[in-house]
């Protein structure tokens, strides 16, 4: 008897002592470039929690965020921590294998009022509690390259006025062998996201009603369509070889991008032309959120309690916000970390441009949007017809019919 | 006593199958009886195959009348019919080259014949995309320096990713992936003829085309049906090159959408996987449907 209990209690202890000795490992799911703000903080972090070792797994956007569904849907335990982009959230949000955060034993509700609120609204499921805390937001912004615009005789002042202007100004850069934008579907992705009304989404009304077969489509599909027929687009995939390498050798001139954008050139795109763009506000006054990132827990998380520390330590500490806003560009989600000082700070990438500023008017001009769980699909169908508007002169009228036609049916799914 | 029940020898083969036996039930026969039960459901608000209700032939009907299900169909059967054909127009006069003139058995050509079917597909599309990129591929230049020998100062800049042009260049590199594969088959059947019959053929001076069309094609028959079918086959499940060229997007207007990618679509981004059954049974059967069509054209040649 004696024997068994001794020998119990020395696998008790030698059980403690392995719990001790290795630390917690602790799995972030992200993607690029949402995944440089924990690589650029793991180092303080795990100095900071010595029984915590970072593991961060990244793919690729499309990829993340397709295979994480997929194992969130299948409960496989993929990760503690999960990034999402704002055009997923409410996908994830009401799949309902997302842990709430609300209450006990987290503690989320508490620091809403410091959020950006059209973020946190996002954040909610249909209980009301929330499911996701934002980290960053993308207010849209018109990335220019000074020198292409000097060349051409163009000002970006005047070329801002409206987007007739900005089209106009296009044709004069076209004549400097200079393409106004990588794509001409890159002035639908701003256009439908400006002008939406309290109570609207992009793609859905709150109510759920298919909004792609609206004026706000019409005219940014008509808005794509002049600038492909002019030919002032170079018609390159985003994201792909061909469409970095332009950008890099200075083909293009103007890129319609949210804040984060500046990263993405610093980091990989155009490392050494730094000093090269410049942000201003969108052509023709209007302001958009243009991306943004959440962090949430899973619900097959094996570690949520630190999982949740982490979370707070990344959106809710408002010095690491700022030294994320200061390395990587990321725009505050927190509004505390959106101080005077920081956002009057000169970005080395935008040639000492003071571009917080601007960022910041736009933030607060920007219209909620109502995001909705079919966003992802709707983005998806509204991209595929306007390839055919663009590369097989479909008809406007009949392109935005079908897709609407499309996305209905696919809601009637249940 | 306790050897009893294997003292019955009728029993004795199925103990030796039963390792197999256990797996073609576990992940052959399982998956695919699940895949159609999934198909004939509809799933319920928690996701769990409790909790599904039967639909009958909905899925199939929602697949079938869907807009991109028709683009993939047809742009699948386009690529499967140019990828397929030059791979044996070419694969079957190559085989019969190597035959008559490396009498020994040749490794090293065999090798190259054979290299591009061994590649990863990643890689390929990867070295296919820097060679056709518009702006900065080699094979761009090339052309365009061409071009401009017979028209000075008119640039040529073919986009091959556009609408136009993106399912050729799939079609390309399916083509280019499987001649080697086709080559080798064929070279193994040729190995297996009767070389009297060659060489009657050249002493009734018959050239090196009349004896392919009158001596390997008649006795390659056999394997030339079963390269068809796999042609046929791998054709219609399509899905590496397609997705890697077009980024995963289907290109330009859908254009490089095959079957495979429209499945995985539904699957894995959407995450309908009762559509995904539906729409991979619909593929199982136009498989059924076309190979009996091949075999019925070869016999009647």
């Amino acid at each position: 008897m004696h024997n068994i209990i001794s020998r119990i209690s020395l696998l008790l202890l030698l059980g403690l002592s392995l719990g001790q000795t290795f630390a917690t490992t602790l799995t972030i799911a992200s993607y690029p470039n949402f995944d440089t703000s924990v690589r650029e903080i793991i180092q303080e972090y795990e100095k900071a929690n010595p029984d915590i070792k970072i593991r961060l797994v990244s793919l690729s956007y499309f990829d993340h965020h397709n295979s994480l569904y997929t194992a969130l849907k299948t409960n496989t335990p993929i990760a503690d921590v999960v990034g999402i982009e704002q055009d997923y959230i409410s996908k994830f949000v009401y799949s309902g294998k997302l842990a709430p955060i609300s209450h006990a034993p987290y503690d989320a509700e508490k620091y809403i009022d410091q959020l950006t609120p059209f973020m946190v609204v996002n954040a909610r499921g249909e209980d009301g509690q929330l499911y996701a805390i934002p980290a960053d937001i993308g207010p849209g912004t018109l990335f220019y390259r000074p020198d292409l615009l000097a060349r051409a005789d163009v000002d970006i002042e005047a070329m801002t006025t409206s987007w007739d202007a900005f089209i106009e100004a296009g044709k004069q850069l076209k004549k400097q062998g200079v393409y106004l934008l990588a794509n001409a579907s890159d002035i639908k992705d701003v256009f439908i996201r400006t002008g939406i009304q309290s109570g609207e989404g992009i793609y859905f009304d709150q109510h759920g009603k298919v909004l792609v077969n609206s004026p706000r489509f019409v005219r940014a599909f008509e808005l794509a369509k002049q600038v492909r027929t002019a030919g002032l687009d170079g018609r390159l995939q985003i994201w792909s070889n061909d469409w970095a390498e332009s950008i890099r050798r200075g083909h293009i001139a103007t890129a319609m991008m949210g804040a984060w954008f500046t990263g993405h050139l610093a980091s990989w795109i155009a490392p050494e032309e730094a000093g090269a763009w410049r942000a201003h506000q969108l052509p023709g006054h209007v302001y958009a959120n243009w991306g943004g990132s959440y962090y949430a827990i899973p619900q097959s998380a094996a570690h949520k309690p630190e999982a949740w520390d982490f979370i707070r330590y990344m959106t809710l500490n408002p010095q690491v916000q700022r030294r994320l806003f200061t390395e990587l560009d990321t725009f505050p989600a927190l509004q505390s970390a959106q101080s005077d000082d920081l956002l009057s700070r000169p970005v080395p990438y935008l040639g000492n441009q003071p571009a917080g500023r601007l960022w910041q008017t736009a933030a607060r001009a920007m219209p909620a949007i109502v995001a909705n769980k079919h966003d992802a699909f709707a983005a998806d169908i509204v991209r595929k017809q306007l390839d055919l508007v663009l590369d097989s002169h479909k008809d406007i009228p009949r392109a935005l019919a079908d897709a609407e036609r499309q996305i209905t049916r696919k809601l009637q799914r249940p | 006593m306790r050897y009893r029940i294997l003292a019955d020898k009728r029993l004795i083969p199925y103990l030796y199958l039963t390792p197999f036996i256990l797996l073609f039930l576990g992940f052959t026969l399982f998956p695919l009886l699940y895949s159609l039960w999934m198909a004939l459901h509809l799933p319920g608000e928690s996701g769990s195959w409790l909790d599904m209700t039967f639909s009958g032939l909905a899925n199939f009907r929602y697949v079938i009348e869907d807009d991109w299900f028709g683009v993939a169909l047809h742009n699948t059967l386009w690529i499967a019919l140019l990828a397929g054909l030059p791979q044996h127009l070419i694969a079957i006069p190559l085989a019969s080259f190597l035959y008559r003139h490396s009498r020994r058995k040749n490794l090293f050509s065999l090798f190259f014949c054979f290299l591009p079917y061994l590649t990863s597909s990643v890689v390929i599309a990867l070295v296919f995309n820097a060679l056709f990129s518009r702006d900065y591929g080699l094979i761009n230049q090339l052309l365009d320096t061409l071009w401009q020998l017979v028209h000075p100062g008119a640039p040529l800049q073919i986009d091959w990713y556009d609408a136009e042009h993106i399912r050729w260049l799939i079609a390309l590199v399916v083509c280019w992936k499987h001649t080697g594969w086709n080559t080798l088959l064929y070279l193994s059947a040729m190995r297996n003829l009767n070389k009297d019959l060659f060489e009657a053929a050249s002493l009734e001076g018959a050239g090196f085309w009349r004896q392919l069309v009158i001596v390997v094609i008649p006795g390659i028959k056999p394997v030339l049906l079963l390269a068809l079918g796999l042609t046929l086959v791998g054709n219609l499940q399509l899905f590496d090159e397609a997705y890697l060229l077009t980024a995963g997007t289907g290109g330009s207007g859908q254009s490089g959408l095959t079957l495979m990618m429209y499945i995985f679509n539904l699957a894995f981004v959407e995450g309908d996987y009762a559509l995904a059954s539906a729409a991979a049974w619909l593929i199982t059967v136009l498989l059924l449907l076309l190979l009996p069509i091949v075999k019925k054209v070869i016999r009647h040649e």
